[in-house]
């Protein structure tokens, strides 16, 4: 990526992040951001500090956690429509969710919820490399992700379906569809360290996404070590993107969508994508996050998931109809 | 000087036997060419001496070390393996797919050292595709793009190049081209084994030529012992009326 890129592209992510802090459906918060400067106290600074500060900080970070691992997959599948979902990362990190939901394990600690999201990641990526054994092939690979993602979506399902009454069930409703309406600094500390490793481990072995261009076995004669670079990629997006989920529910598309948006500028070599992706996820997540303040009716709030997959899947579709026959 | 010895190679894929007892040896600066009918184990037997895969029995040693024993990285630098699968995945440009032949010696969250640009910029006036700097390879022609794939196999600088019918599917220009290319990297002193059906070029341009069949190996020698008329009408089924003679045909600029 060209330098000039590169600085737009954190010039994109400092802004969106800013106006996520201060961006409100009433206007902006400047005035509370100049008394925190100047540390005085308000209503408007304790809503900034306490509510609007980790919930900028979250959305950068679980979106450039989907952002990363999208671009990860899709440079390990050589496949641009692969995606965290695919490998079954988002749906067994809300099957943990619901599963926390439905004993009302939230009682205990409201950290049970991403405690038992990002278990639910590492459980469903277990079950994934069982699956799929330790030299699977990349379509073995996205078929045992879906195999996954159906057991975790049916079991997700079944949980609902036994909930003990609707409010149970509203509540499991609401956590899938995804938000960062209730950010706090506990939410911060939890996701923070996990979407970091996952996302710096993705970084760490990004190089032997080039080689992989050439197909797998192309790949192993170019010294990549194969069953080292899946446990690598899957293990970091297991992290990057069960982080994020345990703390904001289920987001879909960023991980789609960032690379492909970004590919044009780093001449479609996948190892370059890696970073970049990362700083468009936590633009685009953020945006869409200013988004939903914005649409949101009184007393009917818009969900981020649900904004992000209206936007996502005609891109898809697009997408799906656009790479048929051809190199991206 | 490098020498490869393969002896008595086994293979099977999910306990289906394809490789039988194959044997073959070769040095620094010869071109061995593995001919046969589809299916005979030529591909098998260049995974074997790639590292690509383990033989079951036998042993391909290079220069007395078993290329399985080798790490993947050392092992890279010094076996070029050019796949008869040549698609990328990615439009990437000519000369970021070149480089990936330096992949084996890029270190992590480092740039290319000007030893690897150097070799970059070699392989590439070797195979003679400079001007197709900047291009992407998907907008390449299949000519032009088995030149690309195999100037990123000559950077990799490797002392053993194993090419998986390189010129199949090009015109006879461009089969010209490889071949002159793939026989000037054996001057320059690297092993180059290649499947190829083309055999009147085979007997042109190979110093050693390997029949196989049905997973055997059925002769090999000199083209003239190796290719004789019963070999040529039990393997092939085919005859040549007056003897199988080298390709005649040359480059004109």
């Amino acid at each position: 990526m060209k330098s000039r890129h590169l600085i737009a592209l954190v010039g994109l992510v400092i802004l969106a992040v800013l106006a996520n802090l201060l961006v409100s459906r009433d206007g902006l918060l400047l005035g509370a951001f100049g008394d925190l400067l100047r540390g005085e106290e308000s209503l408007g600074t304790r809503i900034l500090a306490e509510l609007r500060f980790p919930r900028a900080i979250l959305g950068a970070l679980v979106g450039a956690g989907l952002g990363a691992s999208g671009a990860a997959l899709q440079g390990f599948f050589r496949n641009p429509l692969a995606d965290p979902g695919i490998v079954g990362v988002s749906a067994s990190s809300g099957l943990g969710a619901v599963i926390a939901l439905y004993f009302g394990l939230a009682g205990i600690s409201l950290l049970m919820i991403p405690m038992a999201a990002t278990l639910g990641g590492l459980v469903g990526v277990g079950f994934l490399l069982l699956l799929a054994g330790r030299r699977a092939s990349s379509t073995t690979l996205i078929l045992s992700g879906v195999a996954v993602s159906a057991v975790a979506s049916s079991m997700t399902a079944l949980l609902m379906n036994l909930s003990p009454n609707p409010w149970a069930l509203a509540e499991i409703a609401y956590w899938l569809m995804g938000s960062l309406a209730d950010a706090n600094w506990n939410e911060v500390r939890f996701a923070a360290p996990l979407i970091l490793a996952g996302t710096t481990l993705l970084v760490l072995v990004r190089n032997d996404l080039d080689p992989l261009s050439l197909g797998e076995e192309t790949a192993r004669s170019l010294g990549v070590n194969l069953p080292w670079l899946r446990l690598a990629i899957v293990l970091g997006s297991a992290l990057a993107v069960g982080g994020g989920v345990a703390v904001a529910g289920a987001i879909g598309f960023i991980g789609l969508v960032v690379p492909h948006l970004l590919r044009p500028f780093v001449a479609s070599r996948p190892a370059a994508l890696l970073l970049p992706s990362a700083l468009g996820g936590a633009a685009l997540l953020s945006l869409a996050d200013v988004g939903t303040r914005l649409l949101s009716g009184p007393g009917i709030p818009l969900y981020l998931g649900v904004l992000t997959a209206l936007l996502g899947a005609p891109f898809f579709v697009w997408l799906v109809r656009s790479t048929q026959g051809r190199a991206p | 000087m490098s020498q490869l010895e393969l002896s008595g190679l086994c293979a099977q894929y999910d306990g289906a036997p394809v490789l039988h007892e194959a044997s073959l040896s070769a040095g620094a600066g010869q071109v061995v060419a593995l001919v046969g009918p589809n299916g005979a184990g030529k591909s098998t037997l260049l995974r074997c001496a790639g590292g690509l895969l383990a033989p079951s029995q036998g042993q391909a040693l290079l220069d007395g070390q078993a290329i399985t024993a080798l790490a993947d990285r050392g092992r890279a630098r010094r076996i070029a393996y050019l796949a008869a699968d040549t698609s990328v995945a990615w439009s990437l440009e000519v000369e970021r797919l070149v480089a990936l032949g330096r992949a084996p010696f890029l270190q992590p969250l480092r740039r290319m050292s000007t030893e690897d640009e150097a070799a970059i910029t070699s392989a590439m006036e070797a195979a003679d595709i400079t001007h197709l700097t900047g291009r992407r390879v998907d907008s390449l022609s299949s000519g032009e793009r088995a030149r690309v794939h195999l100037a990123r196999v000559l950077a990799t600088g490797a002392d053993l190049i194993l090419l998986d019918e390189p010129i199949a599917a090009l015109d006879p220009r461009h089969q010209l081209r490889v071949m002159e290319i793939v026989r000037a990297s054996a001057r320059q002193g690297a092993i180059v084994v290649m499947a190829i059906h083309a055999l009147d070029l085979a007997v042109r341009y190979a110093d050693h030529v390997v029949v196989m069949d049905e997973g055997r190996v059925r002769a090999q020698g000199s083209a003239h012992e190796a290719l004789t008329a019963e070999l040529l009408a039990d393997v092939f089924g085919i005859a040549v009326d007056g003897g199988l003679k080298p390709s005649a045909a040359r480059l004109i600029d």
